[in-house]
């Protein structure tokens, strides 16, 4: 445990190390020339957001199936990681609606890659509001893990739909861009290091929360204790 | 929290003063840049790997290199502001998880 | 277990009908959108992409007013702990899943015709219009039913209900539409496979709600 937040302390040199490297070491793309250096930020954000929601989840049937761990909370736990998913996923949809104003001139097309991100954004509100109106409410873990399990489940009805409805929506012909622009091994090298130092970071802000609700947790024993 | 706002209330007049001098156009560039750029540039032109497209217009280059600088600084100054927070509560929470197991009751911190 | 069931749902059933809130909340809801949109319209007729958007807009929010309505009077009125100790949560959400699937078969039969008497829809194809309504109809009931139980525990206080549904319904919303459109535009381009799609939505989603509806309404 102690080996793992030393590691994480790691973040200090790898996010800079990544600024640096988008801006200055990996090569501007053909087409777009600069305005591509947003790849090296979007891609990682977007992959840190999905990364979040599955962990909330994974944590949540923990939590129903009953498995206790330290000192429980799973509940609390998948609140923490859906909170920085919620936060990655706007930031998502900001870096990517921003790039999509600069490849393709529009900011929102609703093809398939930005609906999902749309649907897991609408999930997480629906999830919060839920949290928030059971404030009080003992079963708020709970009904909560439900429900993000359930709205979990339901993602990949959505992603198979999708292109099924594909053809009759708007033809996007440049919807795998992203995946044509040619990567070189710079660019590559860059991109693997921002998924690293992103996913660092949201490894850090998990961890230092959940040591927050520890501490929080004690706090309320000793109070008990004491009264 | 009161330093946390602090902190980010200073990144953020940071990167309005940078964004502010990059937004006009015709404004010379400050002293500092004009030092970091050329060495700066250097660097860059070291890493121009052969597999690259060479943007045509080499007159425009020097230009959007330094605007690519100015992003790049702006992008570190978030950062920092934002490393500089979560140190700042990674310090905190470690200093209570340490006086932790020796509470009695609710002592105060 | 199938005693236990008839007699939820009977007694739901009589309760339900006694007054008619949850039903009257809907149609009412249905009506006076349907007529507001009639009235907006000024007897121009919208394209059948608008007027099947319209139709699973009303169907949609009709629904959730009167969906949850099942769950949160058991809360309101204090029998849901008596619920709770007599009969099993499994044929408790039995008898609500039908319960909901009946009403929503009355609000779909009210609400669509009256959609396209007011804004003169013409169906072509009259199969798959009907097949689309009862399949997006049914998966609506279907996923809501754990979702009104939490609502219930939530105090079922305002719109929540409906943020925590559209996420889970908007596939269900999304395919729907597209289907009624195509059926109100040509007749013979039907697209069965969207109708087994919602279908086979509607079951996986009645099986996790079944699996995970003991750990929502048990202590």
């Amino acid at each position: 445990m102690k080996a793992v937040r030393i590691f994480l302390k790691i973040i200090y040199v790898a996010m800079p190390l990544t600024i640096v490297m988008a801006f200055l070491w990996a090569p501007p793309a053909a087409l777009l020339g600069d305005a591509s250096r947003i790849l090296y930020f979007h891609v990682p954000i977007a992959w840190v957001s999905f990364l979040a929601f599955v962990v909330s989840g994974i944590l949540s049937i923990l939590h129903l199936s009953g498995v206790k761990k330290q000192n429980g909370g799973l509940d609390e736990k998948a609140y923490h990681s859906a909170a920085i998913g919620f936060t990655f996923t706007i930031m998502t949809v900001i870096t990517g609606s921003i790039w999509a104003r600069i490849s393709w001139g529009t900011f929102w097309n609703w093809d398939p890659r930005e609906t999902s991100i749309v649907i897991i954004l609408l999930i997480y509100i629906a999830y919060f509001s839920l949290q928030g109106a059971l404030t009080d409410n003992e079963k708020r873990g709970r009904i909560g893990s439900t429900y993000l399990i359930l709205a979990m489940v339901t993602l990949p009805f959505f992603v198979f739909l999708v292109p099924r409805l594909y053809p009759s929506l708007h033809p996007d012909p440049i919807i795998n861009a992203d995946k044509k622009i040619y990567l070189d091994d710079h660019m590559k090298l860059t991109l693997i290091v921002g998924i690293l130092s992103f996913s660092i970071l949201y490894c850090y802000l998990f961890d230092l929360m959940n040591r927050i609700l520890v501490i929080r947790k004690k706090i309320e024993e000793y109070r008990e204790t004491s009264n | 929290m009161k330093r946390a706002i602090k902190i980010i209330t200073l990144c953020a007049l940071i990167t309005f003063t940078i964004f502010w001098q990059t937004m006009s156009p015709g404004r010379p560039s400050r002293s500092c840049c004009t030092i970091a750029v050329p060495g700066l540039s250097v660097f860059a032109q070291e890493t121009v790997t052969p597999s690259q497209v060479a943007l045509p217009d080499m007159g425009r280059t020097a230009e959007s290199s330094t605007v690519l600088y100015q992003v790049m600084a702006v992008v570190l100054v978030i950062w920092l502001g934002l490393g500089l927070f979560l140190f700042l509560i990674d310090r905190r929470i470690t200093r209570l998880e340490q006086s932790m197991p020796d509470k009695q009751g609710n002592g105060s911190k | 277990m199938v005693r236990d069931i008839i007699r939820n749902l009977r007694k739901d059933f009589r309760v339900e009908f006694r007054s008619r809130f949850a039903l009257n909340v809907s149609i009412a809801f249905a009506v006076i959108t349907t007529t507001a949109l009639s009235l907006a319209a000024g007897g121009v007729p919208f394209s059948p992409r608008v007027q099947s958007m319209l139709l699973w807009l009303i169907i949609f929010f009709s629904a959730m007013n009167g969906l949850s309505h099942i769950f949160v009077r058991e809360e309101d009125q204090g029998t849901s702990l008596f619920l709770r100790i007599t009969a099993s949560a499994d044929s408790i959400f039995a008898s609500k899943l039908i319960y909901n699937l009946a009403f929503m078969a009355i609000v779909l039969c009210v609400v669509t015709p009256l959609f396209m008497f007011f804004m003169q829809v013409t169906v072509r194809d009259a199969v798959y219009f009907a097949g689309s309504v009862a399949g997006g109809g049914l998966s609506i009931a279907a996923s809501t039913t754990i979702m009104a139980a939490m609502v219930a525990k939530a105090g079922g206080k305002g719109s929540l209900f409906t943020i925590i549904s559209f996420p889970v319904l908007l596939p269900v919303l999304w395919l729907s539409i597209l289907s009624t459109a195509s059926s109100i535009e040509s007749a013979g381009h039907a697209d069965y496979g969207t109708l087994i799609f919602l279908l086979a939505f509607s079951g996986f989603i009645t099986a996790i709600s079944f699996l995970l509806f003991r750990y929502v309404w048990q202590d």
